[in-house]
């Protein structure tokens, strides 16, 4: 699993040292920013959009934006926040384009089963998702599955596990993320169907 | 619909257990204003409270900063291509200047146009990992305290301050001072590393500001002088004016011009204060010396030491407000110095090199191709985005 290996959380003085040069057009305190505070954007971005490849796009959109306005930094008192604000307009646009663009999954699965080529696809990325799963921390792939292949409610997994049912929402919703992001672009979709209909195609 | 009902609705949506007919039903609801509120509000919680953040998948990582480097880079043609383009620049110099060939004991700096060997690099390198050179960029703060900044600051007026209207054309700033004003406010210009930029001060005076330096004056001149302060370095074109002398103050050195153009070179990491003079006369002092200029003559304070040196080379000392560097028997340190204020880049040697360096070469390069420029006794490796170079 590839995790960050530059673990330097920077100090506010060096945010606000960042934030006047990147106004002053220095791209390498702006790369620095970018670094610092990509995941925030990305994180939520895929929370909502459902999607890697969307929340690849918006983070970069965002931060390109950030660029493009770049002269306000050095006024910025917290760009936690400011970063926030330019992030979510962009997300709620997205979610509004999601809306038009909405095919229903539904008619995937049926295509997926009578055309023969397309499941042997399907079994590639199901053996994917599996292997994925496979590497979620303890905790985590036990909540995980038994939401997904027990059918257990969160209350039940909850209960079952001694964990708060916030806790339960938080290790699906970060499960979920873990998988889009890790899987290729066309299986991120398949995501959508839930493991149970995974089992009945084998 | 209730509130919490669109709250159950959202996670839902977002733990992936949310059926076709309900989802359909989330969207249809977001397009209500109430509704949208409510949903930035939750964002803002999570947001707040890292919700759902984990460990950056690294390579992601990278790919966005290289994404979004990419797309921003596009914007500027800071740097220049390799080939033609390169060799055109250095014809131009040696067309319009002296290309000066100086042997010295073991040191060669030569800048010959025909058959100059470069290393061409493949383009890759030379795109992504290279540094583009200073621009005009600045940032100008008012008597209160506001800050402009000004390379993306549109044309026209910035600011009004008492009669007096701060316009912006370009890279130059000027004063206009229409109205007889009678306070002082002071405005201080300052120019990052890898900036430059010129000011034209309310009595028509011109000032041309290097990299990393400021300039503290006033928008209207009320008093029986004019008087400003500098950092750095700056050029200085002072309109006539024998009833009010212009003093350009750094620490405690005094320059006093009565109409005149010369060049105060007092970057901190220098040996000295140089004050050159072009034309016209001028009086430098500080606590202990005074000395009056001639044309070609430079004032040289290190400590409270004053020399006078005569028959300098002006051209060497004005280069970079024409758009050049201009070295005579300087050593490496002395000729990164320069660049790392121009290019706004930290140097690290990791070998002694005890070649000196003379000639002309134009500060638009980049600063690979500047680097190249200096010759084959020079080994460098460039880490563009830590800013850094290695000498080796």
């Amino acid at each position: 699993m590839l995790t960050e290996t530059n673990k330097h959380i920077p100090s506010e003085q060096e945010i606000r040292r960042w934030l006047v040069n990147t106004s002053m057009g220095d791209q390498a305190s702006f790369t620095f920013l970018l670094r610092c505070y990509w995941n925030k954007v990305y994180s939520q971005a895929v929370t909502y959009l459902k999607s890697a490849e969307q929340a690849q796009e918006l983070t970069q959109d965002v931060f390109v934006k950030i660029w493009g306005a770049r002269e306000k930094l050095a006024a910025i008192e917290n760009f936690s926040d400011y970063l926030f604000i330019v992030s979510r307009n962009e997300l709620i646009s997205a979610l509004r384009r999601k809306k038009e663009a909405n095919a229903t999954f539904v008619d995937d699965i049926e295509e997926l089963v009578l055309q023969p080529d397309k499941q042997l696809h399907y079994k590639e990325a199901y053996q994917k998702i599996v292997d994925l799963i496979e590497q979620l921390p303890a905790t985590r792939k036990i909540v995980f599955k038994m939401s997904r292949l027990d059918g257990r409610s969160y209350d039940e997994i909850a209960r079952a596990m001694g964990i708060s049912r916030n806790g339960v929402k938080d290790h699906i919703v970060k499960a979920l993320n873990f998988l889009r992001t890790n899987l290729g672009h066309g299986e991120g979709n398949l995501l959508s169907i839930s493991i149970c209909a995974l089992l009945l195609l084998k | 619909m209730t509130e919490n009902n669109f709250r159950q609705l959202l996670e839902n949506y977002i733990t992936g257990q949310i059926s076709e007919s309900d989802r359909e039903v989330l969207f249809a609801l977001l397009d209500d204003d109430t509704n949208q509120k409510q949903l930035e509000e939750i964002l803002k919680e999570e947001w707040d409270q890292a919700s759902y953040e984990e460990e950056g998948n690294a390579q992601l990582a990278g790919l966005i900063e290289e994404q979004v480097l990419n797309k921003i880079q596009g914007e500027n043609t800071n740097v220049i291509p390799i080939g033609r383009n390169r060799k055109r620049s250095w014809l131009r110099i040696s067309a319009a200047a002296a290309i000066i060939l100086i042997v010295a004991t073991g040191a060669i700096f030569l800048l010959k146009q025909n058959n100059r060997q470069v290393a061409i690099s493949n383009m890759k390198d030379s795109v992504v990992n290279d540094v583009p050179p200073g621009g005009n960029k600045a940032i100008l703060t008012l008597a209160d305290g506001s800050k402009i900044v000004l390379d993306s600051a549109a044309n026209g007026t910035l600011a009004q301050q008492g009669g007096i209207k701060v316009v912006k054309a370009g890279a130059q700033l000027s004063y206009n001072d229409h109205n007889t004003s009678t306070e002082m406010l002071y405005n201080t210009i300052s120019t990052p590393r890898g900036g430059q930029y010129q000011l034209v001060l309310a009595d028509g005076s011109k000032v041309w500001l290097n990299a990393a330096s400021s300039l503290k004056y006033p928008n209207a001149f009320t008093g029986d002088n004019r008087t400003v302060e500098l950092t750095g370095e700056g050029y200085f074109e002072v309109a006539q004016n024998a009833k009010k002398p212009f003093h350009v103050k750094v620490n405690d050195m005094d320059v006093t011009v009565l109409g005149t153009h010369f060049n105060v070179n007092s970057y901190s990491d220098e040996t000295s204060i140089k004050t050159t003079l072009l034309e016209g006369k001028v009086m430098v002092k500080n606590a202990s010396d005074k000395v009056i200029l001639d044309p070609g003559q430079q004032a040289d304070l290190s400590g409270s030491k004053m020399l006078v040196n005569k028959n300098v080379n002006t051209d060497d000392v004005m280069a970079w407000k024409n758009g050049y560097f201009s070295f005579k028997d300087a050593d490496l340190k002395t000729v990164m110095r320069q660049l790392s204020r121009w290019y706004n880049i930290e140097v690290v040697y990791e070998a002694n090199n005890d070649e000196t360096f003379s000639g002309k070469i134009d500060r638009k390069l980049s600063l690979k191709d500047l680097l190249d420029g200096l010759g084959e006794t020079v080994h460098y490796r460039i880490e563009a985005s830590n800013r850094l170079v290695i000498l080796k």
